[in-house]
């Protein structure tokens, strides 16, 4: 994989260790390593999604052409990304790893030297930067106007499906007195870039090209997840014991909640997969134009 | 192996420890005085606390909540301050009939910010938050949370804080 015989070091291996550096980071972070009591407690809720992510990239890479040799530039990205990202990994939030991850993408997708398989790994990389930290920073400076879209969608929701639920600007009352406050983490929005995230993976793994397609395919998995979380919204919001079924309390994942998870990320592997693919038939037709 | 690659191992390196590291460190550490003090406040205010097994949390009339930079998105959560805590923004508290309470916004740096001015400010706060003119329900409860992503990180506040008036 690795040609390290040559006089200067080769681009696809000093990306390549880039990108190993950068998941080892990653998983080191995400598997709680040095903490194993919390890793168990977290373990139902790891997203499972950057993993396989991560995995593309490395494939991508590993079918780069091995012969370019890195110059100045390459080795100055990828040396500031790997320093940067020692204090960075104090960080308690992948939103640190971020940047270092999206500079080292960047480079790969925007300095390409024609190599599409770097471009793709690039772009993965890319959509983990844009999950890892843009998209929390986007739904921070616009929490007000999410959390009202998201009341704005509910009520159209429970509206359509007859729920006798009263939205107010406090928060839902259901008939027999259930009260709920919604709060970023039932946001809809959050779970958007998961769903770029998805099909851009999904996209990176099927093909090289990037369509306009892709953004029309972006936009209906992301009308996906946030349909999705309506719903489920709708029916915690719904009474006591749907709330029970579908929430819980601080802590407890009952029953609904599980399968709202599995329905949801089976929906959006699924759904990614698809729209990747109808989106990369439009880019293969562009691209023999 | 040649010199930037050895670097990039290097550098990576380390990352991997510091993150290790900070797997093990808790980020929101009890303080026992403080939280002696904030259960003697909340029991002045007519709140009991109640065993983690029995969650009241189900219905969540009123809550605190913070915006922490280290955490992926906003959460509904309250965790006792300590040095590490860095960067609470703001402080909001949202009554049953929809009117926010802005109680104090800060671009705070935990090196900048005392302990204990922090700790009093916050206890001002719920101060502030119960003793608002403002009606409450009978089964007003305070939920307490930690961030929704970051519970894990802080194994040591282990126990999430559930707070209600004692049953009518």
């Amino acid at each position: 994989m690795f040609d390290l015989r040559q006089p200067g070091v080769a681009r696809t291996s000093l990306l390549t260790f880039s990108v190993i550096g950068l998941f080892c980071c990653f998983a080191l972070r995400e598997l709680r390593v040095g903490n194993w009591a919390v890793f168990l407690q977290l373990a139902p809720t790891l997203m499972i999604f950057p993993w396989g992510v991560f995995a593309v990239a490395f494939w991508r890479l590993s079918r780069a052409s091995k012969t370019p040799i890195a110059d100045l530039r390459d080795k100055a990205v990828v040396l500031l990304a790997a320093v940067a990202c020692i204090p960075l990994a104090a960080e308690v939030s992948l939103a640190g790893l971020g940047p270092c991850i999206g500079a080292v993408g960047a480079l790969m997708a925007f300095r390409s030297h024609g190599d599409a398989q770097v471009r793709a790994a690039g772009i993965c990389l890319l959509a983990l930067f844009a999950n890892f930290s843009v998209s929390p920073l986007i739904f921070r400076l616009g929490y007000a106007q999410f959390i009202g879209l998201d009341m704005a969608l509910l009520q159209g929701a429970i509206d359509l499906a007859g729920v006798p639920v009263r939205v107010t600007p406090a928060g839902l009352e259901a008939a027999d007195g259930l009260r709920v406050m919604l709060v970023g983490a039932c946001s809809s929005f959050a779970g958007v870039s998961a769903a770029i995230l998805v099909h851009m993976g999904w996209a990176m793994a099927v093909r090289t090209e990037v369509g306009p397609r892709d953004v029309i395919a972006v936009i209906a998995t992301v009308g996906v997840a946030t349909m999705l979380n309506i719903i489920r919204l709708t029916l915690t919001a719904s009474g006591h014991a749907g709330y029970a079924f579908w929430h819980g309390g601080v802590g407890e994942t009952p029953l609904g909640g599980q399968i709202f998870w599995f329905l949801q990320n089976a929906i959006l592997l699924t759904g990614g997969y698809l729209s990747a693919h109808w989106a990369g038939r439009g880019a293969r037709q562009q691209a023999q134009a | 192996m040649n010199a930037p690659l050895a670097t990039l191992v290097l550098c990576f390196a380390a990352a991997g420890y510091v993150t290790v590291q900070a797997n093990r460190t808790p980020r929101f550490a009890q303080t026992p005085a403080l939280t002696a003090e904030l259960e003697a406040l909340l029991q002045d205010q007519g709140l009991s606390r109640v065993p983690l097994d029995d969650p009241p949390g189900k219905i969540i009339d009123a809550a605190l909540r913070f915006d922490l930079p280290d955490c992926p998105i906003d959460a509904f959560l309250l965790p006792l301050p300590d040095a590490s805590l860095t960067g609470v923004q703001a402080i909001r508290f949202t009554e049953l009939t929809g009117t926010t309470y802005r109680a104090t916004s800060q671009n705070a740096s935990g090196a900048d910010t005392p302990l204990n001015a922090r700790a009093a400010r916050w206890l001002a706060t719920l101060r502030a938050v119960f003793g608002l003119p403002a009606a409450r329900n009978s089964h007003t409860v305070l939920t307490i949370f930690m961030p929704l992503d970051c519970p894990a990180r802080a194994p040591d506040l282990g126990a999430f804080w559930h707070m209600r008036p004692p049953q009518q």
